[in-house]
């Protein structure tokens, strides 16, 4: 059978921390996400208010986009300032 | 509609396909072993990795369907992109360093690296299997509707040319030459998106639309009015009713019939004000009783069946025409009123009308959603369907097989964290440009109502033909890096998950690269059989059930294997497959099924078009009640 079942495993101390961290950002995400899914079917008639020189619809699209890369980056700074500070 | 071939994109295409084909046999000598075939060795850096990953993700559904559901229905096609995006924020903060810590080479050895489990590794290469045939579909077809028309030969033709290209590239070298073709891939994608959109930007909105090979068809409007005994009278020289009107079906829907200069034609009725009737030209498909098909009057290389997409009334105040900055190009869009185009059927008999009529709507109502997904004034059930499509889409991408695997290609998990920071940066700043793309689409007169799939190339023919044969490659390119993914993954299920693992085969290395080529050889051809038959349907809505799919079966066995501690085994095993047969079951079920079948929509036992709203929770639920049922049989087993 050889190695079967046998999988590259190393100790991350850091791994609870980012285990948690990843949830924290999955419902903060999650909730952006679902609050422009629940405006849409409950109350789609925000979504021509206007914000700026684009209307809420486009306004919340492009802010859900933009918030997952931002949150992509903080993400990665606090992962990798745990791994530098407890995998020592 | 028939399309004008260009020697250039001819070149181009073939370039794309011996460039891609030589890095396939260079590599091919290299990949003697089943890491370096199923995960490229675990030697891709992670900036590779990500554009990688953009060019494994950005599919044909991506780029051609979403721009082209945006051009035809606005605001509800960039959901698509949303969504599509959204999902990466799970693949991220929930899925990437877990699978990439618990895994080798696919998603089944990470689950079995928890339970150990014979019938996990089983139900769960098969759903990899299963789903991989299911993302393929959309893919091929893509495939087809993109060569097609720039070299002139029939859609399977096409298909079979990509399957057969793509079957090449993995069954030589696997995950490396993939990487590095979905690489290059992704990197064009992103640099011509962007020339393109500023080239949008740099024209503006006009009414007429510029830049055409041969001048914009301007729809016409004619006067017309009723006579005493209630028949149709046209008020323009050389025009005539044809056939009796009054009582057909034309007249209840609106629409009638007319000949000029011995070609038919039909026209949508409007009532103007104080009595006055108005016809405005529509376009038509005429299905005719002896089998032959008339485009707009007239044969398919006439080109009467014009290309559409204008602007009927631009804002004026402030604007005369010229470049748009990103913001100016929404605002001068949402104040414009802008000529959209709605499908009508009528049956007469033997003869089947499919009518094309002018549907002007303000820009306003266009960049909010409610085109396609009905939101406002609209039912539970449309609702639901909504929610459900939504949910779909979130979920889905996270635990695509084909997105999965590229975690094992990097060294570590700080890679495959940074590799997907990359993608999420380069995906979702592609699906800012699909915005602008679709719009663009929509104004600039390019787009083949009766194929919105090629928008975008269309759009790029507006800018000269250099732009045209660049943007149509790369859409090919598109095709095969997303296609060369996923039969990888379908190839990693069947010789390492089935054969090696399930069957305990005991293969020698160089045997498990020799089953994996085997095994994509036979998905490919499985891949080209089902982008034959399903000719002709969005490509993105398409993919909107393979992310049903997905998020139905691997995507609850993933979650709760990392946060519940209770999963069992078995729990693992009821909620795929339960996933995967609710999931599935419901598509079937449903009413854009049953209009393929040949049926009405309305009869469709199931209201709802994308299952994962019940999918979704019915196969979490069979998890949590059978592992809660299998507590101690799991632990006895361990």
């Amino acid at each position: 059978m050889g190695n079967r079942g046998q999988f590259r495993t190393w100790k991350d101390n850091a791994s609870p921390y980012k285990t948690r961290l990843g949830v924290y950002l999955f419902f903060t995400y999650a909730l952006a996400y679902f609050g422009f899914v629940g405006v849409n079917i409950l109350r789609p008639e925000w979504m021509a208010v206007r914000i700026g020189e684009v209307n809420l619809a486009v306004a919340f699209g492009v802010f859900l986009i933009l918030l997952a890369f931002f949150q992509s980056i903080l993400f990665h700074v606090l992962c990798t300032r745990a791994e530098k500070r407890m995998n020592l | 509609m028939i399309y004008q071939q260009s020697e250039l994109a001819v070149a181009l295409f073939l370039g794309f396909i011996m460039a891609v084909l030589a890095i396939s046999f260079f590599f091919a000598k290299r990949t003697t072993s089943a890491s370096g075939y199923f995960a490229a060795g675990g030697t891709i850096h992670w900036s590779v990795n990500g554009i990688a990953f953009a060019g494994d993700y950005l599919s044909a559904a991506s780029f051609l369907g979403i721009s082209g559901m945006i051009a035809t229905v606005g605001f509800d096609g960039f959901l698509y992109s949303i969504g599509f995006l959204a999902g990466w924020a799970v693949a991220l903060f929930l899925v990437a360093e877990p699978m990439k810590r618990l895994g080798r080479f696919t998603f089944t050895d990470a689950l079995n690296a928890k339970f150990q489990s014979r019938g996990v590794q089983l139900v769960a290469s098969l759903s990899t299997l299963i789903i991989s045939v299911i993302y393929l579909i959309p893919q091929m077809v893509g495939a087809g509707v993109l060569v097609t028309p720039l070299l002139g030969i029939p859609h399977y033709v096409g298909v079979m040319m990509v399957g057969i290209v793509v079957t090449i590239i993995v069954a030589t070298a696997g995950m490396i030459s993939t990487t590095y073709v979905q690489f290059m891939k992704g990197g064009l994608l992103l640099i011509f998106s962007t020339v393109l959109v500023v080239n949008i930007l740099g024209r503006g909105i006009q009414e007429t639309p510029v830049g055409q090979e041969m001048a914009y068809h301007h729809f016409q409007t004619l006067p017309a009015h009723l006579d005493a005994d209630g028949e149709l009278q046209i008020d323009a020289a050389g025009y005539q009713v044809a056939g009796p009107w009054r009582d057909s079906d034309f007249a209840r829907e609106g629409f009638v019939r007319l000949m000029h200069d011995d070609r038919e034609s039909v026209w949508q009725l409007k009532a103007a004000a104080g009595g006055i009737l108005t016809l405005e030209e529509a376009l038509f498909v005429h299905d005719r009783s002896d089998g032959t098909r008339s485009y707009n009057g007239g044969t398919a290389a006439d080109g009467r069946f014009f290309k559409v997409g204008h602007v009927r009334r631009a804002r004026t105040d402030e604007y005369a025409g010229g470049p748009l900055g990103v913001f100016d190009f929404l605002s001068v869009f949402r104040d414009s009123d802008v000529v959209l185009w709605k499908e009508h059927l009528l049956v007469e008999g033997e003869e089947r009308y499919v009518i094309y009529a002018q549907n002007p709507l303000p820009g306003e109502r266009i960049l909010r959603p409610g085109l396609m997904f009905k939101v406002q004034n609209s039912t539970w059930t449309e609702k639901l369907n909504f929610v459900s499509l939504m949910l779909a889409l979130f979920c889905g991408t996270a635990a695509l097989p084909h997105i999965l695997i590229r975690y094992y290609t990097v060294p570590s998990q700080a890679a495959a964290r940074k590799s997907t920071i990359v993608a999420i940066g380069s995906i979702g700043f592609f699906y800012l440009l699909t915005l602008f793309l679709g719009l663009g689409a929509m104004v600039n007169g390019q787009l083949n109502i009766m194929d919105s799939n090629m928008a975008v190339p269309l759009l790029a023919r507006s800018f000269g033909e250099i732009l045209f044969a660049i943007i149509s490659s790369i859409a090919f390119f598109a095709v095969l890096g997303t296609v060369s993914g996923l039969i990888v993954a379908a190839a990693g299920a069947v010789a390492h998950d089935l054969m090696d693992r399930y069957l305990e085969l005991d293969l020698e290395e160089h045997h498990k690269v020799v089953a994996g080529r085997l095994a994509a050889i036979v998905v490919g051809c499985v891949a080209i059989y089902f982008g034959i038959v399903f000719e002709g349907v969005n490509v993105s809505f398409l993919a909107g059930w393979a992310f049903a799919v997905t998020a139905s079966t691997n995507l609850p066995a993933i979650i709760m294997m990392l946060f519940w501690k209770r999963t069992t085994s078995q729990g693992i095993i009821a909620s795929i497959l339960i996933g995967l047969a609710s999931s599935i079951g419901l598509i079937l079920l449903s009413p854009d099924m049953y209009v393929r079948y040949g049926k009405l929509a309305s009869d469709a036992p199931i209201a709802l078009d994308n299952p994962g709203i019940i999918s979704i929770p019915v196969s979490f639920l069979a998890l949590v009640i059978v592992s809660l049922l299998t507590q101690n049989k799991d632990a006895a087993t361990s």
